[in-house]
């Protein structure tokens, strides 16, 4: 790719900015809540922000402008239907619960919900989850690096461990939400850039649809017919807005930490719904340059049509404005890159090593094996980093793994806190039932995922509530403020949330 | 697939998803007040998490519909 002075500058700029921002906020850093969880200091428009700047990685850039290519504006459904009304429902439902439990991580409150073994379960599934991305991600950032500024991927890489592992390291979560709100900000300026640029050059929004609409009809329907093999309608609704979207927005540790780092329950409700914003804009960047791309060059074909963004890049910004696009296509990444790392080093410190290594410890002791953590999911991905590029298919491989065991979790999680009847034996059998049947329909058929997560996820609410009926139940006392039944119709709770919401105490 | 899933009309995705937004809306309307406004520094009605819930879900209404 050419690379221009002006364009170096801004790139440069921003990367080294980034962590002298970030690592400032170290000194707000004193024990492990300060860490973990951001001292519980965030307000809801800096949690808002973050949890876009998390959910919006490099690779959406590339794989959604891809979709858009291939199938038009239906790629869209993954920012509105497939994200709007869970995030609703995680602000309204789970984020309150989390919050009252007073949890560091999802799997620390199913293992209060629920048992030890179902918390080890989901923290293994989700540390080696989130562990192994990390490598993903930084190799992407390698090659990136490498594109555009000629350095070598190996170098690349350390320049990114460096500039995310020195703020992640040392300022923890309120370094991360503050980073994440700037590469938004970066994000939003670039991508809108790109997209204006691009409608200009068409002619504006009539413009495009004329081009587009001319070969390909399809394209600007937000539902495909299910002989779809990726987006059958029937697949986004059930699949994707039932389950997996869900499960996402209301299970997923790196968009749950934000909301447990608020300063009050409004704030952490409030940061998760106003969140659902900036997400149903996110297609303007990523999904529009798609069909830009395919307006100006409809010979992409196969995966290059994975390339429709770097090539509207490479051949449509002037000098300048290529630069600020390649930083909020750095920024996707980075944001992505501090949460991951941040989230990993809080299921570790808090599901694995203070739960079974070093059970009671000083606060200064649990964060500094927080820091000792991330520096070693740092160096984790420097290391796994070049092995994703032998295995190609090692992220899709992720991802398939990830929508495996999501079902099951939302699953136990909407019960355990919609239903008080469920039980531990309830939840463990729904969670490992529910990972067998997915895994089971992965092997033996070739349903879109879409389909597995749906069935995988309705056979472990079966199951869950099968088990838990015909076992004992769970003691009143084990459950309160865990459960909705417990709070919203309790009588005395209720007053007691009335007279503090009329400021009565 | 079952024949008869395949040959349902676009339109049905269409229906279920706004039927489903609505769903969403009056779900998130008849939350109490007391819930919503929990912990909140003041009752104003801009902090009324139920009217952007509304809003949010409602734009969806008409993306799904334009779309």
């Amino acid at each position: 790719m050419d690379i221009r002075g002006i364009d170096l500058i801004i790139v440069i700029a921003y990367l080294v900015a980034i962590p002298v921002f970030g690592v400032y906020f170290r000194k707000y850093v004193r024990t492990e809540e300060d860490y973990f969880l951001a001292g519980k200091m965030l307000p809801w428009w800096i949690i808002s922000m973050s949890i876009i700047g998390t959910n919006i990685g490099a690779y959406d850039y590339m794989g959604s402008a891809g979709g858009a290519y291939r199938f038009g504006i239906a790629q869209a459904n993954y920012e509105w239907i497939g994200a709007i009304p869970a995030m609703v429902l995680s602000a309204l439902l789970f984020v309150p619960y989390y919050w009252k439990a007073g949890v560091y991580t999802v799997p620390e409150f199913l293992g209060k919900r629920y048992s030890t073994a179902v918390r080890v379960i989901e923290a293994i599934l989700w540390g080696a989850f989130l562990a192994c991305v990390l490598g993903v991600f930084f190799w992407a950032s390698g090659l990136m690096l490498n594109e555009y500024l000629g350095i070598p991927i190996g170098i690349s890489i350390l320049i990114t461990a460096l500039i995310v592992g020195i703020y992640t390291i040392t300022g923890g979560l309120a370094a991360v939400a503050m980073t994440d709100v700037v590469q938004l900000l970066v994000m939003f300026i670039g991508g809108t850039a790109l997209t204006v640029l691009g409608l200009w050059t068409l002619g504006g929004w009539s413009g495009l649809v004329n081009v587009v609409s001319s070969e390909n009809p399809q394209h600007f329907k937000l539902f495909l017919p299910l002989d779809n093999p990726i987006l059958p309608w029937l697949g986004i609704v059930f699949g994707l807005a039932f389950v997996l979207s869900p499960a996402w927005w209301c299970c997923h540790q790196a968009i749950i930490q934000r909301t447990l780092g608020a300063r009050s329950e409004w704030d952490a409700k409030a940061g998760m719904l106003f969140a659902s914003f900036p997400k149903m804009l996110i297609p303007v960047l990523v999904v529009l340059p798609g069909l830009l791309a395919l307006a100006l060059n409809p010979g992409l074909a196969g995966p290059d049509m994975d390339k429709a963004f770097p090539w509207l890049i490479k051949n449509l910004l002037p000098a300048g404005l290529a630069g600020l696009v390649f930083a909020a296509f750095m920024a996707a990444l980075i944001s992505s890159v501090d949460s991951t790392l941040n989230s990993a080093a809080t299921l570790w410190t808090r599901d694995i090593y203070q739960r079974f290594i070093v059970k009671k410890a000083s606060d200064k002791h649990y964060l500094k094996v927080g820091r000792v953590l991330t520096l070693v999911f740092v160096l984790w991905a420097i290391a796994f980093a070049p092995v994703t590029k032998k295995f190609p298919g090692i992220y899709v491989a992720m991802q398939t793994l990830l929508s495996i065991f999501q079902g099951p979790t939302f699953a136990i999680t909407l019960l355990g806190i919609y239903w008080k009847r469920a039980n531990r034996w309830g939840g463990l059998c729904g969670l490992i039932g529910g990972v067998a049947i997915s895994s089971s329909l992965f092997f033996i058929t070739e349903w879109s995922f879409l389909y597995i997560a749906w069935w995988s996820f309705l056979g472990s609410l079966l199951i869950t509530i099968v088990v838990s009926l015909f076992s004992k139940p769970e003691p009143v006392e084990k459950l309160e403020g865990l459960v909705y039944g417990l709070v919203m119709k309790d009588k005395g709770m209720q007053d007691i949330l009335k007279k503090r919401a009329e400021g009565g105490e | 697939m079952a024949e008869w899933l395949k040959s349902l009309s676009l339109v049905w995705g269409k229906i279920i998803a706004i039927v489903f937004f609505v769903s969403m809306i009056i779900w998130a309307w008849f939350r109490p007040r007391s819930f919503i406004f929990h912990e909140a520094p003041n009752t104003r009605r801009w902090r009324d998490l139920r009217i952007w819930a509304a809003v949010f879900l409602g734009l969806q209404i008409i993306i799904y519909l334009i779309f």
